[in-house]
């Protein structure tokens, strides 16, 4: 596991709103701060999205690009630059699974991966989508909701539902026996 | 005791490890786990598999990031149509002169660079990032099911 080694660079919501304002007007190094900023949580869904790291990787590039592309037309204010940007990765992740069935599917189970990445993998879509926006990401019900399309009580149903089903999944079979 | 009890005090107990429960809610499940030896199990199994599936962002500065700027296309300046009839020179500075767009080329090549960043999510996690953590370390931020401890 990779420690974190450098302390990244942050940035205030006011900053990054400014950032995001100069990106917008075509301004590379205000972009190249923005992903600076934000790679980690596009990463971070990609590969839990994907369960393939080299797919992973090329997901979070293509979405960055895409994003330089499409930022004309996000609308300030009304969802955040972090929500609009994983709301793209979670459409660059299924254009590239669709794309990659193949590969995918021959990863599952043969990559050493630890359990709880295999066991995500085990999940639904949906569920899993909406687990790693909330519970790895940290982001509300709500704003969950809103990249995903769907209600907020329908995120922290999905999210619930997911919870229990990677306690079955990854319960310890030790624990389970001196039950 | 009914499993529609069980079933509510655990969608509370997972809202509230979601930072989402309402302080009443929470009250209410929480004198339901006291007593109830199931849901107690449930909290510490939550407790186990939020740990279990927690992730550190990856803080490496990737080794592409470098070459995004070249990569990054060139975004199109404002233009006005032929017929506006302020057609402006090259290089000058008023309008720029409409002409049609050339066909978009697709920059991004799928090589797969800077997998050192995915050591950092693939890995046992044992933190998780805060809710307003922008790419923070997050060494000390594990999320704990509330009252757990005093059981």
């Amino acid at each position: 596991m990779g420690a974190c080694t450098e302390t990244p660079p942050e940035a205030h919501p006011a900053d990054e709103a400014s950032l995001v304002a100069a990106a917008r007007s075509g301004q590379q190094s205000a972009f190249v701060t923005l992903v600076e900023i934000h790679h980690g949580g596009v990463r971070t869904l990609a590969s839990g999205l994907l369960g393939d790291d080299r797919l992973a990787e090329q997901a979070v590039q293509e979405t960055f690009l895409r994003a330089w592309r499409e930022l004309p037309t996000l609308q300030s204010g009304r969802s955040g630059f972090a929500a609009w940007l994983y709301g793209l990765t979670r459409r660059v992740a299924t254009d590239l699974r669709r794309s990659n069935r193949d590969i995918a599917v021959s990863t599952v189970g043969h990559s050493p991966r630890p359990r709880a990445e295999a066991a995500l993998a085990l999940l639904e879509q949906d569920e899993r989508e909406a687990f790693l926006l909330v519970s790895a990401l940290g982001l509300s019900y709500e704003r969950a909701g809103r990249i995903l399309g769907r209600s907020k009580g329908a995120v922290a149903f999905q999210v619930h539902s997911a919870r229990l089903q990677l306690v079955s999944i990854l319960a310890d079979p030790q624990e389970e026996a001196s039950r | 005791m009914t499993s529609s009890v069980h079933h509510h005090a655990q969608r509370l107990l997972s809202a509230s490890l979601d930072g989402e429960a309402d302080p009443d809610g929470l009250a209410l499940a929480q004198a339901h786990i006291r007593r109830c030896p199931v849901c107690q199990q449930t909290a510490r199994d939550f407790e186990r598999v939020g740990n279990m599936t927690a992730v550190t962002l990856p803080a490496e500065r990737p080794a592409w990031l470098d070459e995004l700027p070249e990569r990054l296309p060139e975004r199109q300046r404002p233009v006005v149509p032929p017929d506006a009839g302020q057609g402006g020179e090259e290089g000058g500075s008023g309008p720029v002169r409409w002409r049609p767009s050339p066909p978009r080329q697709r920059t991004h090549t799928s090589v797969p660079v800077g997998l050192a960043t995915a050591e950092a999510v693939s890995g046992t996690a044992t933190v998780r990032p805060h809710r307003h953590a922008r790419l923070r370390p997050v060494a000390a931020v594990r999320r704990r099911v509330p009252f757990l401890a005093a059981l």
